[in-house]
């Protein structure tokens, strides 16, 4: 992605955001760049996907930033409650509802990025997952990690799909009471 | 919501001078709007404080009297009598009224069981309120209501702490809507008050409990380990349950849950009980009848008071014009009347549990708040179903949630404690799901139910026809399946789509939920070929439509039928 590009985006985004303050009279102008250029990101990890080095370098320094989010090093023997602590410890630094007000719009990103790790690394089907992708762990040896054995990690994601297929089922189960309950209050 | 959308500037000049006067920032006041009673609480510096109206009491009761041409609200008038509140001439219930349509069960339930005017023409627009005032019905609003007793305990509440009181943050049921928590910002900004959170209640005694915690547990954050508390919230207007995850002083919202049945319904249950043609005797709204209904409901109250500490209740109540009541009743006959009350607060704590995915056994502490959670069949199921013995011993049901509120607006107003006993954060979690419509009715949320707050999520859509150039992005908010099982928040369209055959084009829309609780919605249309957007993105702040206009979503579809739905971009989602 050229830096021309991004500039002519920003301008454009400028544009509307101006027409938006003029009509709505809010300030977001700074965050609608901000929002643009997260975009930009995500784009431009989609192209990447075309080019299967790229993004497996990309990746590598993208995805350790899970670990540095939270603070902690790249390394698998991280236990469960380090990862806990060092989130609560980064939620205290950096939530917003506790920062200074000049400091809003940056922290909210950073704990946006915060969560995302948090995310990933307090679920250890996940964590299983992207410490391979990392290279922390080969997946021929699959160390136990918090006492995880392989056995404990496919049953965790079997309950994970059973979760799913329940919330689903839960959803329509609870659409079906509403649309009655929709249908009483019309005809009352 | 931090925004300063309805700040009312009449009283500045006042704040500014208390300010420099004062070395600390205005901290700002913890307010509980109930629907029975209010309350009000502030950090003193070393300690939450609850405020005390002119008659000593820490509880106010929520209602204003239309008596004169000044209304009084129940913060300070002296009410000799509770029947003058059921005269016509009191409004209450305002928190179960507010930001509701006129097709809303809630409203419906209201028209016969309140002695005041409820008018609905059930179209899905604001229902008609009225009270009665020398013989005529006088209209006013939820939100005007709200207004006029938050004046009064705002002025209470300047008096007491002899400085301007601006900043306050408020507590609201889980189960509120978009539109409810706006109307509530529009009461408070018509009554000079600020917003600077509106947090749901059992979040504000989730933060009490990490306080209590840290209390006991001297180990700041290290090893301190995580203790489980399921709360449960029912008041009189709503129940609200939450499962919180509390270490450091720092509690993470799991899961939420909520609906607006409470105390209120018990009540109107055994009104109906003990009258069962009551609908059609009071719907008139005469003199008589407004009488009637107001010494029914007293004696429904006093027996649903009772019964929490007794057995068995007398209740003999004469409601003139040849009509008396006498009756015993009991326990297991209270029980059973309001059997789906009891059924709906456990299927909301079933569904929190679940939805924080948390085990009954890793539970450490059940929290009950609120009035109701006094009614021993409450107490019982939910303790039942979290496989305890006892609650939660350290807090005083009616005073957490104010509590809570007062701790939050010390930590939001940035005031730090020298002993670290303000060393507390709650991270919240979205109490509603947020999304948009596509794949026919569909709602696809995109910001889910329980999701940690501030939140950012994208999603990819794509075309429902060939050349398809426009779309339009309908956002909504709920739990159904299909949209109109769910609040309409407003809608817009992205144009310039390049041509191309169905499912080929890619939209992207993202959502923003910021700490604050506002929404953007940020879209547009990206080039397959280049992953560029082809136009400037659109962001939308919402909701854009106003409670009351459900009936746009119909507009719409009357308009333009299916020709600019979306529909989910699947290979996107695989990725």
């Amino acid at each position: 992605m050229s830096k021309q590009f991004l500039s002519y985006i920003k301008y454009q985004i400028i544009m509307v955001v101006s027409l938006h303050y003029s009509f709505n009279g809010s300030k977001q102008q700074l965050s609608c760049v901000q929002s643009l250029s997260n975009s930009h990101r995500r784009l431009k990890a989609n192209v990447n996907i075309s080019c299967r080095a790229t993004k497996l370098a990309e990746e590598k320094t993208e995805k350790a930033s899970f670990y540095k989010a939270l603070s902690l090093e790249p390394n698998n023997n991280v236990t469960v409650q380090e990862i806990k602590t060092a989130y609560r410890r980064k939620a205290l630094e950096n939530h917003p509802d506790i920062c200074h007000p000049s400091r809003r719009k940056e922290s909210t990103r950073l704990f946006v990025e915060l969560n995302k790790a948090y995310e990933t690394l307090g679920n250890p089907v996940l964590r299983k997952e992207y410490d391979y992708q990392l290279g922390l762990v080969s997946k021929f040896e699959r160390p136990t990690c918090q006492g995880t054995t392989d056995s404990g990690l496919s049953r965790e994601r079997w309950e994970d799909q059973l979760y799913e297929l329940r919330r689903r089922s839960d959803n329509r189960m609870s659409g079906r009471g509403s649309s009655v309950n929709r249908f009483r209050c019309r005809h009352e | 919501m931090a925004e300063q959308a309805y700040t009312v500037a009449s009283d500045g000049e006042t704040v500014e001078d208390d300010r420099g006067s004062s070395v600390y920032p205005e901290i700002a006041i913890g307010i509980d709007i109930g629907t029975f009673q209010s309350s009000v609480a502030v950090w003193n510096g070393s300690q939450v404080d609850i405020l005390k109206n002119t008659k000593n009491q820490k509880m106010w009761r929520s209602y204003v009297t239309f008596k004169d041409e000044i209304p009084s609200s129940g913060v300070t008038n002296q009410i000799s009598d509770e029947f003058e509140i059921f005269s016509g001439s009191a409004i209450f219930n305002m928190k179960r009224l507010i930001g509701r349509a006129d097709t809303d069960p809630v409203v419906h339930s209201s028209k016969t069981t309140l002695p005041f005017l409820v008018q609905t023409l059930n179209i899905g627009t604001r229902p008609f309120l009225a009270a009665l005032v020398n013989n005529v019905w006088k209209s006013t609003t939820p939100e005007e209501v709200l207004a006029v007793f938050l004046v009064d305990l705002r002025v209470i509440a300047e008096l007491q702490l002899k400085r301007a009181v601006r900043n306050v943050v408020l507590t609201v049921p889980v189960s509120f809507s978009r539109f409810q928590l706006t109307r509530i910002e529009r009461a408070c900004a018509m009554a000079g008050l600020f917003v600077l959170r509106l947090m749901p209640e059992p979040t504000a005694v989730a933060l009490l409990y990490g306080q209590h915690q840290q209390q006991t547990v001297h180990d700041n954050m290290g090893s301190g380990s995580e203790n489980i508390a399921i709360i449960f919230n029912m008041g009189a207007g709503y129940c609200d349950v939450c499962v919180s995850a509390t270490a450091g002083g720092v509690s993470q919202i799991k899961a939420l849950s909520g609906s607006h049945i409470g105390g209120e319904d018990i009540v109107q249950n055994i009104m109906h009980h003990l009258l069962p043609n009551m609908d059609s005797l009071f719907l008139s709204h005469g003199n008589n009848e407004m009488k009637a209904m107001g010494l029914l409901r007293v004696a429904a109250q006093d027996a649903v008071i009772k019964l929490s500490s007794q057995d068995i209740v007398m209740i003999d109540v004469d409601l003139e014009n040849g009509l008396r009541i006498c009756k015993v009743l009991g326990r297991p006959e209270f029980e059973e009347v309001n059997r789906k009350v009891f059924e709906k607060c456990e299927s909301l704590v079933e569904q929190c549990l679940f939805a924080a995915r948390v085990d009954v056994e890793d539970i450490s502490d059940v929290i009950l708040v609120g009035g109701c959670s006094n009614i021993p069949k409450v107490k019982s199921l939910v303790l039942e179903l979290c496989k305890k013995d006892e609650a939660y011993m350290g807090m005083d049901p009616l005073e957490a949630v104010v509590c809570g509120a007062a701790l939050e607006g010390a930590v939001a107003s940035g005031v730090s404690d020298p002993l670290g006993s303000l060393d507390l954060l709650t991270i919240q979690a979205t109490p509603q799901s947020l999304g948009i419509e596509a794949d026919g009715h569909t709602f696809v949320p995109i910001i889910p139910r329980n999701m940690t707050m501030p939140a950012r999520k994208e999603m990819w859509f794509t075309t429902t026809r060939d050349n398809q150039t426009e779309a339009l992005i309908v956002v909504y908010e709920g739990e159904g399946k299909k949209v109109d099982e769910n609040r309409i928040l407003g809608y817009f369209k992205i144009m310039g789509i390049p041509s191309a055959p169905k499912g080929i084009p890619e939209i992207s829309v993202c959502m923003d939920l910021d700490a604050s609780n506002v929404l953007r919605v940020f879209a547009g249309a990206v080039s397959p070929q280049t992953h560029q957007p082809v136009m400037p993105f659109l962001e939308v702040r919402m909701p854009t439509v106003d409670d009351g206009h459900g009936w746009c979503a119909e507009t719409l579809v009357k308009m333009y039928g299916s020709a600019l739905d979306l529909s989910i971009l699947q290979k996107k989602m695989q990725q």
